[in-house]
């Protein structure tokens, strides 16, 4: 495992942050959506709000998936602490995932957004 | 690596990094420079050790007079309309209760237990920073205690622990007991970063060679978490307190709706930092429980890996939860999904931790003693706990029982049962380590038996009292609401409860004794902590290479004792410990840790006085006493940053360590990362509420009647900016070139010079605009942001002036460099925060506009 | 107090209570099922015998899989749960201010006539969805009515909004819920529910402007409410008594209670509260009315017919 504690951080803890990334986007984009009044608008038919949350998710999504195929690919068979790491990816990213999904569902399932 | 037919003693033998015999007084040498100091000289020790035991009581304190205020609550509302105490008074005592033991006992207690374990767990002799922990020490005890006297003079903040304006601002609460809250929590904030920066450094930079962060205990992974936790959750309350204070003070209009502000900012602030308190709070314990109940099972912990990955979840996840606290406030109902979608989601990891207990405890042969009691009874409360939490975060019936009894259950059956029982716990396994012995086991079962049945006793029924409509914080109540019986109920259970604490505490009195050296590892178990020790930690410093090191390795504590592992010794003659790589545990170089000194006491004294004389508007005695914790801290500093004062030491297996480094690989540098990484996420909270209030703030930004000044003072206050910067980066480079002091000064001058005139043209840039910060939270944010920065400009003026004064007294040199390190990398910083202020304020409303 | 009125949530009257009680019996039965479970487990664990575990399925299964599948139908039937509270309903344009004040409550209705201001009792139809518009003249407070729905915090600079419908006629108790100084646990009031038709009478009584009276005692009391300076703070509709400061007394002598909630409207109680109400409600905000004993009875006489 390198030795650089930046680098550790950052892949071990990689698929949460696209989680907060995703969380974040959606939080603030529907929050100045509501009190500037754009909340209601359309684009192809679907309100903004919840075709920016699908964006999010597909992109928070799509950078754990990465994470983790890299993780369960690139794993050596001899280094503890190699294998510590891609194990706790796993992990991380499996968790990471379930929050991704779970973050989705309120711009599937809320109807009045704003309300 | 030994010959085949030696026999195992002397195969290991060979392989150790010290040979035997040690030589002549090299223990005694050890003993000598580490002794504790006796009698009342006791107050100037730095080590861990005496500076854990110190903040675990005083720690304790704080719950048994937090816990007399919760008793005085539960007598007055032990019966519907009493008046034992009045509505001012209990106004008061209820806010105290929660301040004190939110602020003052449960963050403390558990980075006490961390001071206190931490090293040893490790394989450390001390922390990183033994003096910036005694600092943080001595001013959170004298200015908690302080705090706290305010309940006897009248003036205790009455408005609740999280203090909303505009009930707390100047118009409602015009008295002082608002500021002795905002000022008063101000030398806590300080203690909790300076233990944060220690954990975080320690944790990563001092384990013991051989301890990649794969075979770290568990406990070190939660403690890594809090830290990283404490860095990013503090900041936003940092800052809240500091806007509510010049709020009050000054009348800049933050959280007033009719000039602009907005009392729902304060709550955002307030919950961004009081949601991740809570796991800072319970992840410590989870950790001392993942630390228990292998010893107490005899079996390695199941699932090491995914409690790993389960405690990085919970302290990422933590931070977006904060909004399920104001689900009621009129937030969007899609945001109100979104805060509930993370609070569910966060319970997973948590699921994690708990079933690798339990399928641990499954495994094993439990040995039943208090320790595993006290488990037990965390176990049985924190799932409740755990479960109401999930029924808050579903929306609608947060509705009802939002700001009712039943909240109050929920967060004494989580932190009663998720961070107190597991104290408990903790304190009667690791006993043993104070004074070589343990506990009474009869007492301690008696106290978990009377602080089970209290405690739910006194709490459960409270689920059934708010949903019987009793809202919190009421100082008495109607009868025939159906909440009589309820509330007698809990007042009894609260006295059970009390008088568990009380069996505790007697039986910490009668058979908790410290002694020097102790060998006691009296539940056979596991990690390094239990090793032989005395006043300097371990005789030598183990290597590792098991997550389990005495399990793996039975002779391990003999040979450590005897010296054959590293650093058996002082090589320096003052107090040392290795610091290893962040990620694998390498050994880099031996840091020389500063030994006892009067000078943190007098700091935290001077730092506690400074805030607690403002609070009482003695403003000239307030300046007296931050001089003297300057001063003192200066005093404490010169004496730091010795450069390399002696050749490589030989650690032992070969190794020639240095005894000094500088750059990125020095713990002060990592020490000051984490410094402006909290000061950055302070800057961005307070960039967080004004774009806050521009998103509340309808119509144009900045709002009519306020205009941004001209873009080309922007521009040219930026390039001043940057001038600063390219000075200081031409310091850098005169200093490695060993250049005359003169031209290094100059470099500095101008440097400081350029960044004083960039805040000056942007303040005269508003003036002239007269824009007036008591007029719209417009103007007081943007002031806000150029005060934050002014205070920046005169640290790095001050940081400037001290670096200088060691180069002309000649301790400043290329190879002796960290103190220049440290304010470049501050200085550095401040350029970034100045530039990202401009293009909050100046660019960013142009491109929207 | 005598007049007995329900602040249970567990006693839904309303449609929102009714939604979210169904919701609750839901959460407590899922949260007993899983603590027996865990809680068996983990007692089990503690005292069996050593034993192998399967424990890739234990923590996966107990901490991940399971945990994960329960929390997406609990989120998805929190969300659907939301949804059906914020259906409007069919909106028949009954819009009521409530204005959270320390430590009392202005009511105003909205009527085509004009206003009506009143305080510290909320009057509803059965049946009928109204719309209540929530703010703060002073600090936060929180408006809850937990037989009838959740709460809606009242918070200054911003005006928030409950679609409130009871089910049932009756008197209900709500209580702020959020902590707002000194006298926040006796800021409550008394919710009226009437029948469709009695609403409608009750809604032209209220009105009306006051009545004078025959009574000699209660005229002589008119003149002096004024000159006690009652009507600095208060106002009596129909007089000359136009203060803004304190809740409007117009029909005070029709509610069923004094003080927001914290006494039954008797004349002792009101002459009780008129000369001390600090002795009853320390720290809010009316001052003690200093008067001779004739004067107060005056008052209290008058303040006692005002129905």
């Amino acid at each position: 495992m390198t030795d650089s504690f930046v680098r550790t951080a950052l892949a071990l803890t990689g698929a949460l942050l696209a989680w907060a990334a995703d969380f974040v986007f959606v939080y603030v984009f529907a929050a100045i959506a509501c009190e500037k009044g754009y909340a209601g608008k359309t684009v192809a038919g679907a309100g903004i709000v919840p075709l920016a949350s699908l964006v999010a998710t597909f992109a928070a999504a799509g950078v754990t998936i990465w994470l983790l195929r890299a993780a369960i690919r690139g794993r050596p068979a001899n280094d503890s602490c190699e294998v510590f790491a891609s194990k706790t990816k796993v992990a991380v990213g499996a968790l990471a995932m379930i929050a991704i999904g779970l973050t989705a569902l309120p711009a599937l399932l809320v109807r009045g957004v704003c309300a | 690596m030994s010959s085949a037919g030696a026999s195992p003693a002397a195969a290991a033998e060979d392989s150790l990094p010290n040979p035997l015999p040690r030589p002549q007084g090299e223990l005694e040498a050890l003993e000598r420079v580490w002794k504790t100091p006796r009698g009342w000289r006791i107050f100037s020790a730095v080590n861990n050790t005496t500076i854990g035991l110190f903040y675990i009581g005083t720690a304790l304190l704080f719950l048994v007079l937090a816990g007399v205020l919760a008793l005085l609550m539960r007598t007055q509302l032990a019966v519907p309309d009493n008046d034992f105490l009045g509505n001012r008074a209990y106004n008061q005592i209820f806010t105290m209760h929660g301040t004190v033991m939110m602020f003052l006992f449960a963050v403390p207690v558990v980075e006490a237990v961390a001071v206190f374990l931490l090293p040893n767990m490790l394989g450390a002799r001390d922390l990183p920073f033994p003096r910036l922990s005694a600092y943080a020490y001595w001013a959170y005890a004298i200015g908690g205690l302080a705090f706290f006297c305010t309940l006897f003079f009248g003036v205790a903040p009455d408005g609740g622990w999280f203090m909303y304006p505009p009930l707390t601002s100047y118009t409602y609460a015009p008295d002082s007991g608002a500021d002795w809250w905002l000022l008063g929590i101000g030398f806590i904030e300080i203690s909790a970063i300076a233990g944060a920066i220690e954990l975080v450094v320690g944790i990563l930079r001092t384990r013991a060679p051989g301890m990649s962060l794969a075979k770290m205990p568990i406990f070190a992974w939660a403690m890594l978490v809090v830290g990283a936790m404490i860095v990013f959750g503090f900041p936003p309350i940092i800052l809240g307190t500091l806007l509510l204070e010049i709020e009050r003070e000054f009348h800049w209009p933050f959280f007033i709706a009719e000039k602009g502000g907005d009392a729902v900012l304060w709550q955002h602030l307030f919950w961004l930092f009081g949601h991740p308190e809570v796991y800072i709070i319970f992840l410590p314990a989870a950790g001392m429980v993942s630390m228990i109940v292998p010893a107490m099972a005899r079996v390695p912990l199941v699932g090491y890996r995914c409690i790993v990955a389960a405690l990085l979840a919970v302290g990422v996840l933590s931070m977006g939860l904060w909004a399920h606290h104001m689900y009621a406030t009129g937030m969007p109902h899609l945001s109100t999904a979104l805060f509930s979608a993370a609070s569910m989601a966060v319970t997973i990891p948590t699921g994690i931790q708990l079933f690798s207990w339990i399928a641990t405890l499954w495994r094993g042969e439990v040995r039943m003693a208090s320790p595993s009691w006290f488990l037990l009874a965390f176990l049985a409360t924190f799932v409740i706990g755990g479960l109401t939490g999930v029924m808050l975060a579903v929306v609608p019936f947060d509705w009802q029982a939002h700001d009712t009894y039943f909240v109050v259950a929920h967060l004494h059956y989580v932190l009663i049962g998720g961070m107190v029982f597991p104290l408990f716990a903790a304190l009667y396994y690791w006993a043993p380590l104070v004074g070589g012995r343990p506990l009474s086991e009869r007492m301690g079962k008696w106290a978990c038996a009377l602080m089970f049945t209290g405690f739910h006793v006194t709490f459960f029924p409270m689920h059934i009292t708010g949903m019987l409509g009793m809202p919190r914080r009421v100082y008495t109540y109607s009868a025939g609401l159906g909440w009589d019986g309820l509330n007698l109920v809990s007042t009894m259970g609260a006295f059970v409860l009390a008088a568990g604490v009380l069996v505790v505490l007697v039986d910490i009195a009668l058979h908790l004794r410290v002694a020097g050296k102790v060998r006691a590892n009296v539940w056979d178990s596991p990690t390094l902590e239990w090793l032989p020790a005395d006043d300097y930690g371990f005789r030598s410093i183990p290597r590792v290479d098991h997550r389990y090191p005495l399990w793996a390795r039975p002779s391990l504590a003999d040979e450590v004792d005897s010296g054959q592992h590293y650093l058996p010794g002082t090589a320096t003659g003052g107090r040392e410990t290795i610091v290893t790589s962040p990620v694998e545990g390498r050994p880099q170089y031996v840091l020389i840790l500063t030994g006892d000194s009067w000078l943190p006491l007098v700091a935290g004294a001077g730092t506690a006085a400074f805030f607690l004389l403002l609070t009482a508007k003695l403003h000239a005695p307030a300046v007296l006493g931050a001089l003297v914790a300057l001063g003192a801290i200066f005093r404490w500093l010169w004496a730091t940053d010795r450069g390399a004062t002696h050749a490589p030491v030989d650690v032992g297996d070969g190794l020639a360590l240095p005894v000094y480094a500088s750059g990125p690989q020095a713990h002060s540098w990592w020490a000051m990362v984490v410094l402006m990484l909290v000061d950055g996420t302070v800057c961005a909270s307070l960039l967080f509420s004004y774009f806050y209030l521009w998103t509340v703030t309808p119509g144009a930004w900045p709002p009519a009647g306020h205009a941004l000044p001209a873009m080309s003072s922007a521009a040219a206050a930026a390039s001043l900016w940057l001038a600063s910067s390219a000075a200081l980066s031409w310091a850098n480079h005169l200093l490695g070139r060993q250049s005359s002091k003169g031209a290094l000064a100059l470099a500095v001058c101008v440097g400081l010079a350029c960044a004083v005139a960039a805040l000056c043209v942007q303040w005269q840039g508003h003036a002239q605009n007269g824009l007036d910060p008591t007029v719209h939270a417009y103007a007081a944010a943007v002031y806000a942001t150029l005060a934050y920065q002014a205070l920046h400009v005169v640290v790095i003026a001050i940081m400037g002036a001290y670096t200088l004064a060691r180069a002309f007294c000649g301790l400043l040199a290329a190879d002796r460099r960290v103190t220049f390190d440290n304010t470049r990398l501050l200085w550095q910083y401040t350029i970034g925060q100045g530039l990202a202020i401009i293009a909050a304020v100046h660019v960013l409303p142009r491109l929207a506009g | 107090m005598q007049v007995s009125a329900s602040q249970s949530a567990f006693d839904p009257a309303g449609a929102n209570a009714v939604l979210i009680d169904r919701l609750s019996s839901v959460l407590y039965i899922g949260a007993a099922l899983i603590f027996a479970i865990v809680m068996t487990l983990a007692v089990v664990a503690v005292f069996r015998r050593a034993s192998g575990v399967p424990t890739r399925a234990w923590v996966l299964g107990g901490g991940v899989a399971i945990p994960a599948v329960v929390l997406t139908a609990l989120l998805a039937y929190a969300l659907a749960v939301g949804n059906a509270l914020s259906d409007e309903g069919p909106d028949c344009g009954t819009i009521i201010h409530v204005n959270g004040k320390r430590w009392w409550w202005e009511v105003r209705y909205e009527q085509p006539a004009g206003a009506i201001v009143s305080a510290n009792e909320l009057h509803l139809p059965v049946g009928r969805t109204v719309k209540l518009l929530l703010a703060s003249d002073d600090v936060i407070h929180s408006f809850w009515v937990p037989a009838l729905s959740g709460k809606v915090d009242m918070i200054p600079g911003r005006v928030n909004h409950l679609m409130l419908k009871a089910d049932k006629p009756g008197v209900y108790r709500a209580q702020c819920a959020e902590f707002c100084g000194a006298q926040h646990a006796f800021m409550a009031m008394l919710v009226v529910v009437h029948e469709e038709g009695e609403y409608e009478r009750w809604l032209e009584r209220e009105a009306r402007p006051a009545g004078s009276s025959t009574d000699t005692q209660a005229q002589r009391g008119a003149a002096d409410f004024t000159s006690a300076g009652c009507a600095a703070c208060h106002t009596v509709r129909g007089t000359s008594a136009a203060g803004r400061l304190g809740p409007d007394l117009t029909h005070v002598a029709s509610r069923l209670t004094l003080g927001a909630g914290v006494l039954d409207n008797n004349r002792a109680s009101l002459a009780g509260w008129i000369s001390n109400s600090q002795a009853v409600k320390p720290g809010n905000l009316m001052p003690p009315i200093k008067v001779p004993v004739e004067t107060l009875h005056a008052i209290t006489a008058y303040v006692a017919g005002l129905e």
